[in-house]
């Protein structure tokens, strides 16, 4: 892992509130070679906006990590648009195992770091502490003997306990359900792992759904504004996942998707799920769908 | 696929739902992980019937469900109504404390006579056959959790091998290395089920050893769906089909 970047941590806005950017402008924030991350789990608060947006950018060569994952990952995968992920579980759970990621593996054109929960919080926290490792439990699974780049050298003095080096991902994707004028940003449920990946990451962005001008006085944050440098206000940027308060999970689309990509139909989606603004996405659903419930 | 004379009611997951609820003491706490909606319907049975202090977690969105109110009103046993996921951030408690969680349930594509399984890949790493969803916390949980039940919902040779290709949850031996070797204070695995049958965890190294059989089912059923060399416990017993007051809590739990 690179060393932190203090002088840039010094130089990120403080007391200001994050910028206001469009899924497009994210893409140049970061070098073509940079870390992106993305947060959410495999039900909820995932970022699929921002994967459609990757794709319609024409992306070939991302690396990523991330979190469990469903659609947003897996339609990445399947469009061809990441070459190395990090990752430790994509999976569409009782609707069956994730086609893209099936076929980018089995096809060797995607390389692969095998990590699982251990091994990513430990990375995450090593990272979000400027440490050059922490420590996890041995649990006498493979992935250390897989993924042997993940264990730091470091003697700890109990063989059961190993050194996990540092991930830090340069730019992570989040994706809440509203902010407030601050740039305070707001999860109504669980936030899973997000707060640690913002901390451990150098640039944050959060897609949301809203700016809820009262949105300070509802409920306390859950991402400090000083955590996040961007803000994406993107009505429906998760769906087909779930946003609480605003959608359920999209049964129906999750179908779709699945159907297309398992059935080599990716393009026919694409055409009319991907390669469309997100305004023309939002067009396409049920105009009821998105609207905070009150 | 329906059996026991159930009619359409009750599917194979259905009927291994009531039986892992059997398996769930009263006064514990439970987690459950991805593709989990055959543990949620066994820990919820087991609040409606017979575990009212029973509390569990769903790892991916954070529930909290418990069996019963401080009043004493359960909780389980309907539908599971709205309420708010608030449970953040448990990392420390899922993949470090040790005992945080006193049952778990996991599965896999492969599991061997030991208890180890694997979500990770069929055949050689780099090129696999069949590539699986991925290790996520079964590491953790079958390292950390008190003890915990594997639920494999195909039973066939393919599933049940000799060796997994790939372990993402230790159970208590491979290549020579033991729980006790490894450091590990909790149980571990202590027993599969599959929709024929139940094997315990017996002997040093602890060893899958088959207990039960659902009824109908044969020894030799099970040996011939079993990858592994089936060893048998001094008695199979003939596991206890569902029973009807199991059967409504199911389906008043399914909302039926």
């Amino acid at each position: 892992m690179t060393p932190p970047d203090v002088a840039r941590r010094l130089a990120r806005r403080k007391g200001a509130p994050p910028r206001c950017v469009t899924f497009e402008e994210c893409i140049d924030l970061v070098d073509s070679d940079a870390l992106w991350a993305f947060g959410g789990s495999l039900r909820e608060h995932a970022p699929a906006g921002m994967a459609r947006a990757i794709i319609r950018a024409g992306k070939k060569d991302l690396s990523l990590l991330s979190m469990p994952s469903s659609y947003p990952v897996d339609l990445l995968l399947a469009a061809d648009a990441v070459k190395h992920l990090y990752t430790m579980f994509v999976s569409f759970e009782e609707r069956g195992l994730a086609p893209g990621y099936r076929r980018a593996v089995e096809t060797g054109h995607l390389t692969l770091t095998e990590i699982d929960g251990p091994v990513l919080f430990s990375a995450l926290k090593a990272a979000a502490c400027d440490l050059p490792w922490f420590p996890a439990r041995v649990t006498g699974n493979d992935i250390a003997a897989l993924t042997p780049s993940c264990v730091a050298e470091a003697d700890l003095g109990d063989p059961h306990v190993i050194p996990i080096s540092a991930i830090r991902p340069n730019l992570t994707v989040l994706q809440g359900a509203y902010a407030d004028r601050y740039g305070n940003v707001y999860y109504p449920e669980t936030s899973s792992g997000d707060f640690l990946l913002a901390t451990a990451s150098d640039l944050v962005v959060a897609c949301v759904e809203e700016i809820r001008e009262d949105g300070d006085l509802i409920s306390p944050a859950t991402l400090p504004s000083f955590l996040v440098d961007y803000l994406v206000v993107q009505p429906l940027g998760g769906h087909p996942l779930r946003i609480p308060d605003y959608y359920d999970l999209d049964e129906e689309h999750m179908n779709t998707y699945l159907r297309a990509v398992r059935e080599s139909k990716l393009e026919e989606y694409a055409r009319e799920w991907v390669y469309v603004s997100p305004e023309r996405y939002s067009e396409r659903l049920n105009p009821t769908l998105g609207q905070r419930v009150p | 696929m329906t059996i026991l004379g159930h009619g359409d009611r009750l599917s194979e997951a259905d009927i291994l739902a009531i039986r892992l609820s059997r398996t769930i003491h009263d006064g514990t706490l439970g987690i459950v992980g991805a593709a989990s909606g055959l543990h949620v319907t066994a820990y919820r049975l087991a609040q409606a019937l017979h575990a009212p202090n029973f509390s569990f977690i769903t790892a991916i969105d954070g529930a909290l469900f418990h069996g019963s109110a401080i009043d004493g009103t359960p909780t389980a046993g309907a539908c599971v109504p709205r309420f708010r996921r608030s449970l953040s951030d448990m990392v420390d408690l899922i993949d470090w404390q040790y005992g945080a969680f006193d049952v778990a349930i996991l599965g896999g594509l492969q599991v061997d006579c030991y208890g180890n399984t694997n979500t990770i890949a069929i055949g050689d790493y780099s090129a696999p056959r069949l590539r699986g969803p991925g290790p996520i916390g079964q590491g953790a949980l079958s390292a950390l959790a008190t003890e915990y039940h594997i639920v494999m919902e195909n039973h066939s040779p393919r599933s049940f091998v000799d060796s997994v290709d790939h372990v993402s949850a230790f159970g208590h031996e491979r290549h020579g290395r033991t729980r006790k070797s490894l450091g590990l204070p909790t149980s571990g695995p202590v027993a599969i089920h599959t929709p024929l049958a139940q094997f315990s965890f017996l002997g040093a190294p602890p060893r899958a050893s088959l207990t039960g059989v659902m009824p109908g089912v044969t020894v030799e059923d099970v040996q011939a769906r079993t990858g592994f060399a089936v060893a048998s416990a001094e008695k199979v017993e003939e596991i206890e089909p569902p029973s009807d007051r199991e059967i409504e809590a199911l389906l008043t739990a399914r909302g039926d």
